[in-house]
């Protein structure tokens, strides 16, 4: 492991706080990486859905005169990347690169793991249906399916 | 960190051997090698415990090999992994159809679903 | 859980409807009903004497301590049958609401009352408690070597949505 990727989630529509699960597996890439010398990209995808919907919140609200474009919309993702880093990485000593993008979220981990050549993939798969049973989201079979490296997954 | 790795002797398991290894020298991990025979058929126990026993003396670390053997062999490794407090289990990452595309098997199936502890599909 | 999931078109149904007496293939006697918040108790001990190898995708929980709050949190909504016999509880069947208007579908059948037909009048018992109680849509996902358990769905009306996936899901419509 040279370079891994995890993928944070956030538990609401606005990124205000990861998931517990996001947490844990940061952590957990980060004690890792840090054991072998290896550093991290922490990404966070907003998805086109959760950024039309802030849109026309924002544009609401006429007298607050915000901007709010693609642009805002991934530096945001960024720094929902960065502070789950911040929080949970702060012991560790472990090179973090925060990215954020702004779309289609299994297209942008390839495109990620791509661009900053990425060897393993760190994601939070598994999560539980009403009735309690372990299910995984189509995005996580996806990842587990076609990333070309190893890829770890909690089952939290 | 204590790995529990599911070796259960096909091209998909000579990947997880390799890159196991590779990792506990490069990580430090303390492994267990959990083996059992594909219930399809294919290697015997004793041949992939020579095989995996082969990989450890080549290699610096030292592990241990335990059998499995038991009618359904996935659920057994689950068991294993929470019963002996493991804290990492590692499979197979899938394996590739004729045209190309790829499929986990049954075994990383239900560890995925069953699995209490985190799981590193190797590949 | 997920709004892209697609239903069968056309309704399967009519059925019947709990309380029932039904005798099982191995002769015993088993009371089809409704659960309550009474039966809590009688659920956790069904639970608590599940055999952990046979548990499928993380439930019933593993951990002793965590069944009598999963069972809590399941009865808390949706629909409960429960098999009956000697007066310990020997199946339960159940459709918790996923909040967007459907219902995922679980049943477990004990051990020791496992291949006597049981599960299937469950199954059929917990629709027909479903259609008294105007659910509509319903899914259930099972693990895709689990043959024997999505012959049994199948038969009652579920469709396969979704086979690409190693948590197979299948769903079907009532009323």
């Amino acid at each position: 492991m040279k370079r891994a990727l995890v993928v944070v989630e956030a538990a609401d529509h606005v990124d205000v706080h990861p998931t517990e699960g996001s947490k844990e597996i940061t952590k957990l890439a980060g004690e890792l990486a840090a054991g072998v010398g290896a550093e991290l990209v922490i990404m966070h995808v907003t998805t086109e859905q959760d950024y039309q919907d802030r849109h026309r919140q924002l544009s609401s609200m006429e007298e607050l005169d915000v901007e709010y474009d693609v642009d805002t919309a991934a530096r945001g993702a960024r720094q929902f990347a960065a502070n789950v880093a911040n929080e949970v990485l702060a012991d560790i000593d472990v090179e973090v690169t925060p990215v954020g993008r702004l779309g289609e979220i299994t297209e942008k981990v390839y495109s990620v793991a791509e661009e900053f050549e990425c060897d393993h993939l760190f994601i939070t798969g598994r999560r539980r249906s009403p009735a309690g049973k372990a299910i995984f989201g189509d995005v996580a079979q996806s990842l587990i399916l076609n990333f070309e490296g190893p890829v770890t997954v909690t089952t939290a | 960190m204590r790995v529990l790795v599911g070796i259960e002797g096909s091209d998909e398991s000579d990947v997880v051997l390799r890159n196991a290894i590779a990792r506990a020298e490069e990580a430090g991990d303390s492994l267990t090698f959990a083996i059992f025979a594909k219930p399809e058929g294919g290697q015997d126990l004793d041949t992939i415990e020579a095989i995996v026993s082969a990989a450890i003396e080549e290699s610096s670390i030292d592990a241990i090999i335990t059998r499995i053997d038991d009618r359904d062999p996935a659920s057994e490794l689950v068991a294993i992994a929470e019963r002996e407090g493991f804290e990492q289990l590692v499979v197979g990452g899938g394996r590739d159809t004729p045209l190309g595309k790829r499929y986990l098997g049954r075994i990383t199936e239900f560890v995925l679903l069953n699995a209490e502890v985190t799981v590193r599909l190797e590949r | 859980m997920n709004n892209a999931r697609e239903y069968p078109s056309t309704d399967a149904g009519p059925f019947p409807a709990p309380p029932a007496t039904i005798e099982d293939r191995a002769g015993r006697t088993v009371e089809l009903e409704l659960a309550t918040t009474e039966t809590l108790d009688g659920l956790v001990e069904m639970y608590d004497a599940f055999d952990p190898a046979q548990r499928a995708q993380g439930i019933p929980p593993s951990d002793p301590e965590r069944i009598k709050p999963w069972v809590a949190t399941i009865l808390d909504g949706g629909v409960h049958v429960i098999a009956r016999h000697d007066q310990s509880v020997s199946g339960h069947a159940m459709l918790v609401p996923d909040g967007g208007g459907a219902f995922e579908l679980a049943i477990f059948v004990l051990q020791s009352y496992q291949g006597a037909g049981i599960g299937r009048q469950l199954l059929e018992h917990l629709l027909g408690a479903g259609e008294a109680a105007s659910v509509e849509r319903i899914w259930l996902t099972v693990e895709r070597w689990n043959t024997p358990a999505m012959e049994l769905y199948r038969s009652v009306g579920f469709e396969t949505v979704r086979a690409d996936r190693f948590d197979l899901e299948m769903a079907m419509s009532i009323q």
